[in-house]
């Protein structure tokens, strides 16, 4: 006999199951996260150097943040390096997805993990080390395959030469972006997911009428996972606007040269635990709560038109 | 039925582990006499050879003296070590005996944080005997009556050179007294210039000098322009610094003409490479490094009975300009304990202090970390640890920086991790540059790091006049 649950009850039960699954998250949130949070914003009005209680000094953090010419470098550093290296990682991690969604490849399920292995470690200091060998201007193997390929005296002499990657402050920032494309896979697999979603009697039907593949990418494809891309934006956007250990590890911890690897959060750090300014570091991490949550409004709105969501309550989910 | 049979299986697991949990550790004795020593906190950085001597030698001696205490060693990377300091402090976390020097900022700003405990009432207290000490080096830690540390490491900084290379081109070695006035830049320089092979093959070069002298400020110190007011280094505080001077714009220009005009050096990339490989000095292709007085530890294992070694000998840092007065920075290390420890927390702290500074244990430093002592009992027994120097040149060498130095401004300066972090960010771009300028570039340098000193001093409520 099969019993037939009221709808209200069934809303009730389905409700309570979503409270049950999110609140391991909710509880730890508000345990071992909503204390900090709070204690943050208000260290952000004192100031406080741990060794002496915090002393209040109202919105001074605030003022001093705006009059600080570091504050606006290691901005314009993440804004930089968000600018290029989100967008760059949306491109590789949906082509590499596309390859590796291919029918009939042999071994494709080795490739899909050899892919996504690096994005285990991405980020770490480990691959900070490595690309800071792999791009040293006279020992790395990046300058002395360009040398080798395009130098006088390479395959084709051309007469170029490698940068001087992490040492010219023009370099630096595409150098990181450069090492952020080691962690595509995690953004691969999300792709790999979603496209696998796309039903593919779209396909056959845009096949019927004609469309080539690039037709089907961009009038099937794209707008199918375009969820997905707004999803792999907006924590990508997120994710760079808190880089840090590659900054630390390159640079030293200086952020040098010439400020070019003084990415927001890294300057936060040596304001917080070098210097022991722990209200103005607040003050700044405050702003940057502020500067995501904008630009993440800003890119939700903007991408109404854009993003196509097959239910039209789907939109609601982010 | 089932479903209850289930139930209890499930709560009896629960209890057997609640149980087990709660349940004495097994050990008997051992575990008991564990339960009843006092814990110490004693912080120390990654150092391959002070971390075998202070878990093999130093804690097994002690708590087999005193078996009431427990010594908790935690070993935190140098450069991390002040923000792990930092975070223990905020969190309440117990702390005991540490050193102030390493990472960050250094002595000068623990002190005006009030971090370090006063030992003085403690000295007085046990009758203990300071005169163990060097007095200068005793004195560094001084600060209006408080003694606030003992030292156990100090040292200068110094012209490390590869003897086979200088033996394999038929150079004389550099003098070793730091009173010879022909020991200048320009003879450095062309020496530096005989032995440098393809220097601009990285991977085929052999360089005559690293110039690795630090804190950067201090290149100025060799060509008689010391940049710091005169109480700068007794306060912690400065207004400015002086990079503009005409000494101060040669130090920094000569430093780069090394590596861009006479290519006797290498350039950043080519040093980190080298330093990846093992240490720039350590990788035989480097035939003098001028830096600090670490290179008397760090380059230690480098003998010719190793697999890639060589003699090294050690010379006094060449004179910039004629006479100058203090060309050395000297580094020197304490011990301290955490203010605001009492009772038998800080008497067994105290305690501990008092066996780290022993002649004994003293002496076990010493002796497994090749460090210079600062005592003066043990100074004669170090000068024998050289094997490719004669005694008596390590002594003239290694006293003469002392006559001719000064303590880094990374321990005597408030706020130095913040000051440091400038002058490295902006010279960065210099010593990478070919065509650097430094007279164009210093007075930027000069205005920031000023800027940096006015904050610095306005943050500790420091007045100037």
């Amino acid at each position: 006999m099969i019993s037939i649950l009221p709808r209200q009850k069934m809303a009730r039960n389905e409700a309570l199951w979503f409270w049950l699954f999110i609140s391991p998250w909710i509880v730890g949130l508000i345990l071992f996260r909503g204390g900090p949070i709070l204690a943050s914003l208000a260290l952000s009005f004192t100031e406080y150097n741990v060794a002496d209680p915090p002393n209040p000094v109202g919105f001074e953090n605030y003022a001093r943040l705006l009059q600080d010419d570091i504050f606006y470098k290691s901005l314009k550093v993440s804004g930089l390096y968000t600018l290029m290296a989100v967008p760059l990682g949306i491109v590789v991690s949906l082509l590499m997805a596309m390859l590796l969604n291919q029918k009939g490849v042999p071994f494709l399920g080795v490739f899909r993990t050899l892919y996504y292995i690096p994005a285990l470690v991405a980020g770490s200091v480990a691959v900070a080390l490595l690309f800071q060998w792999l791009l040293n201007p006279s020992f790395g193997i990046i300058n002395f395959l360009i040398s080798r390929f395009v130098g006088e005296e390479g395959l084709i002499p051309l007469g170029l030469s490698g940068p001087r990657w992490f040492f010219d402050p023009n370099w630096v920032v595409p150098s990181f972006v450069l090492m952020s494309l080691w962690g595509f896979g995690g953004s691969m697999l999300i792709y790999l997911a979603g496209l696998q979603g796309v039903p593919t009697a779209l396909y056959e039907a845009a096949r019927i009428d004609g469309a080539g593949a690039f037709r089907r990418f961009r009038n099937v494809t794209l707008p199918m996972i375009s969820p997905v891309i707004l999803f792999t934006f907006i924590t990508g956007m997120i994710g760079s606007f808190q880089i840090f250990t590659p900054a630390y590890i390159v640079s030293g911890g200086v952020g040098g040269p010439a400020y070019a690897s003084m990415f927001y959060v890294l300057y936060l750090y040596l304001n917080a635990f070098r210097r022991y300014r722990f209200g103005f570091a607040s003050t700044q991490a405050w702003f940057l709560f502020i500067i995501i949550l904008i630009l993440t409004i800003i890119a939700l709105r903007a991408s109404r038109s854009a993003v196509y969501y097959e239910s039209p309550g789907d939109d609601k989910m982010i | 039925m089932k479903r209850r049979l289930l139930t209890w299986l499930g709560l009896l697991a629960v209890l057997s582990l609640v149980l087990a949990a709660c349940a004495a550790p097994a050990g008997g004795d051992a575990a008991a006499e564990e339960s009843t020593q006092r814990e110490l906190v004693w912080m120390a950085r990654t150092n391959v050879v002070e971390n075998p001597w202070e878990q093999d030698v130093a804690i097994p001696a002690f708590e087999a003296a005193n078996p009431d205490i427990k010594i908790n060693l935690l070993i935190v990377d140098q450069s991390d070590i002040a923000v792990k300091r930092e975070a223990m402090i905020a969190a309440g976390e117990p702390l005991h005996v540490w050193s102030p020097n390493w990472g960050g900022n250094g002595f000068a700003s623990d002190r005006v944080r009030g971090l370090l405990y006063d030992l003085s009432p403690l000295i007085e207290r046990d009758g203990l005997d300071t005169s163990v000490f060097i007095p200068e080096v005793l004195a560094i830690y001084e600060n209006e009556g408080r003694q606030y540390g003992f030292p156990f490491l100090t040292t200068g900084s110094y012209t490390f050179y590869n003897m086979d290379l200088f033996d394999a081109a038929g150079v004389e070695y550099p003098p070793v007294s730091w009173d010879d006035e022909t020991w200048t830049w320009d003879r450095a320089l062309a020496i530096a210039q005989e032995l440098t092979v393809n220097p601009d093959d990285p991977m085929n070069a052999t360089y005559g000098w690293v110039e690795g002298i630090w804190p950067a400020e201090a290149i100025t110190w060799l060509f008689d322009a010391f940049p710091w007011p005169d109480d700068a280094f007794d306060t912690g505080f400065a207004q400015s610094i002086d990079f503009t001077s005409e000494g101060a714009v040669k130090a920094f220009q000569s430093r780069h003409d090394l590596t861009y005009k006479h290519k006797v050096a290498p350039d950043a990339a080519a040093i980190e490479g080298l330093s990846a490989l093992g240490g720039d000095f350590q990788s035989g292709k480097v035939a003098m490094k001028t830096t600090g007085g670490w290179g008397w530890w760090v380059y230690s294992p480098v003998t010719p009975d190793v697999e890639g070694g060589f003699c090294w000998g050690v010379a006094p840092l060449p004179f910039g300009a004629p006479g100058a007065p203090t060309r050395a920075v000297i580094f020197t290390d304490p011990w301290v304990i955490t203010a605001g420890l009492e009772g038998q927390e800080l008497e067994d702290s105290w305690t501990f202090i008092k066996y780290l500074i022993s002649e004994d244990a003293a002496r076990a430093y010493m002796q497994a970390t090749n460090t210079p002592p600062t005592q003066h009992k043990l100074l004669e027994e170090w000068y024998q640890q050289f094997g490719c120097m004669d005694p008596a040149d390590v002594k003239d060498v290694y006293q003469g920086a002392f006559t001719n130095g000064l303590e880094s401004s990374n321990h005597l300066m408030v706020g130095f991790d913040e000051l440091n972090s400038t002058w490295d960010n902006l010279l960065g771009v210099f010593w990478s540059d070919p065509e650097g300028d430094a007279a164009s570039l210093l007075p930027d340098v000069e205005a920031a790091v000023g800027e940096a000193l006015l904050r610095i001093a306005e943050e500790e409520d420091h007045s100037f006049e």
